[in-house]
């Protein structure tokens, strides 16, 4: 954290500037600056930015279109798997191929285990951190006394007697739910492991099918793990809700951190193999089929299920970012295969030209994100979607949609209920997500955990339909296909903090264009040509602090919550400035034990 | 003999480096013949993925099921289900 200058004074009020760069567990590259005014405890001003670049738009290109699952899965060192499953379906459209049922059971399986994996472990062991009584302690020392004496009611189920008792248990290290989630992510990467080959970049997805072999064993061995992942989950539940409301409950307006309008978007995931054909022109129909259904919900409302409105509305704006214009470059694609025409600011016409510069936050450039908007053709605005960490998107676009009805999932329309299996501790439960009044960070955090519950009660689903195809002895798990010279492909999914597209043209065998679009650049995203701030900046901006300290031992724990509930990237060192110099370094050692010393 | 010539002189110059004991052999590399970006297939090459190799494989019938022989080349019928009205569930 740096305190860069001291009381600058806007607008009459008492400024002080403070930054965190880069944020601490998250991938070292974000950074995000404020304006506090501390006096009237409010953030006047953020500003995200990222000082890395990155480049697989520049360097896919003239590469075999066959190479991209693999090369694409490489950009992200956690959720690789769902860029590689974005990817083909991507390619699966450029070639004009479907994945037999089999297969596309075992993909759904092996992302369902993933999302089980990667929210477990950023909610129980980085985003807890924020919420554990060490943290209560240092920033809100009366919240924490509060906790003491507060019953938590679902008790019952989880095992903890009082709320200071769950945060005792988030501690680092020590406390049991921290530790339990290690050893649960373990045991939701092997099943990872059975259906994609290897974590976290897959060896056995390719475009039309997976190489794995699918026996009764491996999806038994499966089965086995999710039931012992289901205990786990039936007492997460019931923990994280005692531990939100109690914030709710105790910090009157608390529910204003991290607010911002609700405009969240969600591209879709668990392709339906009954109903997906990776045309097109059927994209609609098949969008709507997915076990997790696409949307945009605006306001509360959803605007849009079609897969084909959210691709034509996609734009990449600059106006904040170390890159030059593309308006007059080549346009790859003029018309979709629908015949509708394709903005020059679409991915699958963009092209990347870097152009690094000195970082300015006043007037100028400072992040080497872009700005990605979905136009709203009915009002004609350029809209700053945000994800929310991807699972209240999930869950807001699949409740409102209503299509999702698996029988261990219903989407009712203004909720999603969730039913779990008898599990070897805790009998048949279910849950049910209802639509919140907010999008604010406590409604992304506790989202989080009802996905979990989703993902495992879908998993009970595809694993039973994936038992049901080898005993019928359907045992096709690939499709052959020829790499055409020229084609265009979109494969819309969800990574596990949110939205995800890969952009593909091909010419000549090779690709031409080649834009993956993941959640973090629409969330992280700077000021664009309008003026419109990024997710981050926009719900930081205008916040309540409820921080007890002064600016001289100032944390930024309510700023922090808020970032991370956007579940931005990997979890990597501390480095924080603190001014005059000094440079504060803690490192995070994931060893075992507690008892390491020096 | 010049290239054995010009290796030498390399392995001199190793060999220099590394001091007293045992020499380290250079690890000897062939000529790059392609740049690192090259793209991974070569057309005329037999793709794997190309139609028509799913039904030359052994043991993939055309309608989605499968017999042993897709997983073994050793008397494949002794594994194959008893009963045909059984799936048949080759071995991995």
């Amino acid at each position: 954290m740096a305190i860069r200058s001291q009381k600058a004074p806007e607008e009459q009020r008492t400024l002080v500037e403070m930054s965190w760069d880069p944020i601490t567990r998250i991938i070292g590259n974000l950074g995000i600056y404020t304006k506090i005014d501390f006096s009237n405890k409010e953030v006047v001003e953020c500003k995200s930015t990222s000082s890395l670049f990155r480049g697989y738009s520049v360097f896919m290109r003239g590469k075999d279109p066959r190479d991209s699952h693999f090369i694409t899965s490489r950009i992200c060192g956690i959720c690789g798997d769902n860029h590689a499953t974005c990817s083909v379906y991507a390619q699966n459209m450029a070639y004009g191929i479907k994945t037999p049922p089999l297969g596309e059971m075992i993909i759904n399986l092996g992302e369902a285990a993933e999302y089980m994996f990667d929210h477990t472990i950023f909610q129980d062991n980085l985003v807890f951190v924020d919420f554990c009584e060490q943290m209560v302690k240092e920033t809100n020392p009366g919240l924490l006394r509060r906790a003491e004496t507060t019953e938590a009611p679902r008790g019952h189920i989880h095992g903890y007697r009082t709320i200071a008792d769950i945060m005792r248990a988030f501690n680092p290290f020590t406390g049991a739910v921290y530790r339990e989630a290690l050893q649960m992510s373990r045991l939701t990467r092997e099943m990872f492991c059975l259906m994609e080959g290897r974590h976290v970049h897959p060896s056995t997805l390719y475009p039309g099918g997976v190489g794995t072999v699918a026996t009764p064993q491996v999806f038994t061995d499966y089965l086995v793990r999710l039931l012992r992942a289901l205990d786990f989950i039936k007492k997460a539940v019931p923990m994280n809700d005692d531990v939100f409301d109690f914030f709710y409950e105790a910090l009157p307006g608390y529910e204003e951190v991290g607010r911002r309008r609700i405009m969240l978007g969600c591209w879709g995931a668990f392709q339906d193999p009954g109903v997906v054909d990776y045309d097109y022109r059927t994209m609609n129909d098949w969008g709507r089929a997915m076990f997790v259904t696409p949307g945009i919900v605006l306001d509360g409302q959803l605007l849009t299920t079609n897969l084909v409105d959210i691709n034509l509305g996609i734009r990449i704006l600059l106006g904040s970012s170390y890159y030059d214009d593309w308006e007059n470059e080549e346009t790859f694609v003029t018309h979709d295969p629908l015949g509708n025409p394709v903005d020059q600011r679409h991915p699958w016409n963009q092209t990347t030209l870097p152009r690094p510069q000195k970082r300015d936050l006043e007037n100028g450039n400072y992040s080497w994100v872009m700005s990605p908007r979905w136009y709203d053709s009915r009002t004609g605005d350029y809209l700053a979607l945000d994800t929310g960490g991807g699972p209240i998107a999930r869950l807001w676009t699949t409740a409102l949609a209503g299509l999702v009805d698996t029988g261990t999932v219903k989407a009712t329309g203004h909720s999603v209920i969730i039913n779990l299996p008898k599990s070897a501790q805790l009998p048949e439960m279910q849950f049910e997500w209802k639509v919140p009044q907010w999008s604010n960070t406590i409604e992304r955090d506790r989202a989080r955990v009802y996905f979990i519950a989703y993902a495992a009660a879908m998993a009970v689903h595809f694993v039973e339909q994936a038992l049901g195809e080898v005993r019928a002895g359907r045992t096709k798990v690939f499709t052959d296909f020829d790499v055409p010279e020229d084609g265009i492909g979109v494969g819309f999914h969800e990574a596990v903090r949110g939205v995800l597209s890969h952009h593909m043209v091909i010419r000549d065998g090779k690709i031409a264009n080649y834009h993956p679009y993941p959640p973090t650049p629409w969330n992280a995203s700077p000021r664009d040509v309008y003026g419109t701030p990024g997710p981050y900046e926009d719900a930081v901006q205008g916040m309540h602090i409820f921080e007890e300290n002064g600016p001289e031992n100032f944390k930024g724990i309510d700023i922090m919550r808020t970032v991370r509930s956007f579940d931005p990237c990997l979890p990597c060192g501390v480095h924080m400035y603190l001014g005059e110099g000094r440079v504060l370094k803690q490192v995070h050692s994931p060893t075992l034990g507690t008892s390491v010393s020096g | 003999m010049t290239k054995s010539g010009a290796a030498s002189g390399t392995m001199t110059k190793i060999r220099s480096k590394v001091g007293k004991g045992r020499a380290r052999e250079p690890i000897r590399t062939g000529r790059a013949m392609v740049s690192p970006d090259f793209t991974a297939h070569l057309k005329g090459i037999k793709e794997g993925n190309a139609t028509g190799n799913y039904e030359h494989q052994r043991g993939h019938l055309p309608d989605g099921r499968s017999t042993a022989a897709r997983s073994t080349g050793i008397r494949p019928k002794a594994h194959d289900a008893i009963d045909p009205r059984m799936p048949n569930l080759s071995p991995a």
